[in-house]
C-alpha cells in the first residue's frame, strides 16, 4: 500500500512536530525568550507557559504546597492557528486546521528549530514524534463502524453492537524504525447535527537510537510522517476515502 | 488478533515522556476523554501501579496515637501451663 499524501478534504484538525531535548546547565528563561525577537514578525503573540506542581503531605499535620515554574514560551501567529513552543525541555511546532501541507508544516519547524537550537545550544535529544490529530466525521446513518474505521474495539457478537461511549489507545512498536505509533480513537461530542465524530489520533515517536543535530533529524522526521500516512491509510476504509476527498 | 508486544501493560500511564500538548478543539476533547480513562483506570490499579512507579520507599511517619480513654484490668498467675499437644501427621 502506498501511502497517499493529500486529500482535499483532509481530516487532519491539528499537526505536531516534537522534539524534546536536555538543555545546557544553568539555561535561563530570558534566552528562550529572546527567539521571540527572531521570529516576531510571524509570530507576533507571546504566552508564558509553566509548569505547575502540587504536593500533599500527610502526618500529624495535613498539608498542601504548590510551585509554579516558568517552563518557557508559546509564541502565536497572527491567525493563531501555528504555535510555536520554545521550552527548557524542548522545541514544539503546532499547525491547527485548515492543514496545508507536510512539507509546510516541516520546513517552518526546520527553520525555526535551527534559531532554536542556535540560540539554546541543547545538550541531546530525547524524544523526536509526529503526532496528528485527525477528526472523521462520519454521516448518519450507517451501519457499522467497520464501514469506515479498520481498527476499532471488538465487541463479541454475542453482545449489542451500539456504542454510547468509545476511547482506545494502543501503543504499537514499529521495530524497523526503532520507533512506537501510540493510536488513540475516541468518540467525542459530534461537531454538526447529522454525523458521528470519531478522533483518530496517531501519535509516532522515538526515544532510543535519536539521530543528533543537523539534517539527519529532519531525514527522520520524513520516516516518521511516511509512516503515519501509513498506519492512517491502514486505519480506514474506502468509505471514509470517499469522504475525505 | 493482535499480539502482546514486549512491553509491561503499565505503559498506558507510565509513559516516559507525556505526549505533546495540544490546541485544537478535537485535541482538547480526546485529551479530556483520555485523562478520564486513565484516572478510571488508575483508580483500580494504583495499589499494584504504586510498587513498580516508587522505587525509593514512602517516607511514612505514623500519628502518634492519643489516649482516649483508661481502663484498669487485674491479671492473676495461674501456674505453668503445659505446651498444647501438636499433631505432626496432620
Amino acid at each position: 500500500m502506498s501511502p497517499r499524501t493529500h486529500y482535499s478534504n483532509a481530516p487532519i484538525t491539528e499537526a505536531i512536530l516534537d522534539i524534546r531535548t536536555t538543555s545546557p546547565e544553568g539555561l535561563a528563561l530570558e534566552r528562550l525568550e529572546e527567539i521571540h525577537s527572531l521570529i516576531q514578525e510571524d509570530y507576533p503573540s507571546k504566552q508564558q507557559r509553566n509548569l505547575a506542581r502540587g504536593r500533599w503531605n500527610f502526618g500529624t499535620q495535613v498539608g498542601a504546597t504548590a510551585t509554579q515554574t516558568p517552563l518557557g514560551y508559546l509564541f502565536l501567529s497572527p491567525d493563531e492557528k501555528q504555535i510555536v513552543q520554545v521550552r527548557m525541555d524542548g522545541f514544539t511546532m503546532s499547525r491547527l486546521a485548515p492543514y496545508e501541507s507536510w512539507e509546510q508544516i516541516r520546513d517552518e519547524a526546520h527553520r525555526l528549530w535551527e534559531i532554536y537550537s542556535e540560540s539554546i545550544q541543547p545538550r541531546s535529544i530525547e524524544r523526536v514524534a509526529v503526532r496528528y490529530i485527525n477528526r472523521i466525521d462520519i454521516p448518519l446513518p450507517f451501519g457499522d463502524l467497520t464501514e469506515y474505521l479498520r481498527t476499532i474495539p471488538q465487541v463479541s457478537p454475542d453482545l449489542p453492537q451500539e456504542l454510547s461511549g468509545l476511547f482506545m489507545q494502543l501503543t504499537l512498536p514499529q521495530p524497523d524504525i526503532d520507533s512506537e505509533a501510540r493510536l488513540s480513537e475516541a468518540l467525542i461530542d459530534p461537531v454538526r447535527e447529522g454525523v458521528v465524530s470519531i478522533v483518530l489520533d496517531i501519535d509516532l515517536y522515538r526515544i532510543k537510537k535519536l539521530p543528533y543535530h543537523g539534517d539527519a533529524i529532519w531525514e527522520f522526521f520524513e520516516i516518521l510522517h511516511d509512516r503515519k500516512n501509513r498506519i492512517f491509510e491502514a486505519c480506514i476504509t474506502d468509505r471514509t476515502r470517499e469522504l475525505i476527498s | 488478533m493482535p499480539l502482546i508486544a514486549e512491553l509491561p501493560p503499565i505503559r498506558f500511564v507510565a509513559h516516559e515522556f507525556p505526549q505533546a500538548d495540544v490546541f485544537g478543539d478535537t485535541g482538547k476533547s480526546l485529551t479530556k476523554i483520555a485523562d478520564l480513562a486513565t484516572r478510571h483506570w488508575r483508580d483500580r490499579v494504583e495499589h499494584i501501579l504504586s510498587e513498580s512507579e516508587n522505587e525509593e520507599p514512602p517516607d511514612y511517619q505514623s500519628i502518634p496515637l492519643q489516649v482516649v480513654k483508661s481502663v484498669k484490668v487485674r491479671y492473676q498467675f495461674a501456674g505453668k501451663l503445659k505446651p498444647i499437644p501438636y499433631d505432626w501427621d496432620d
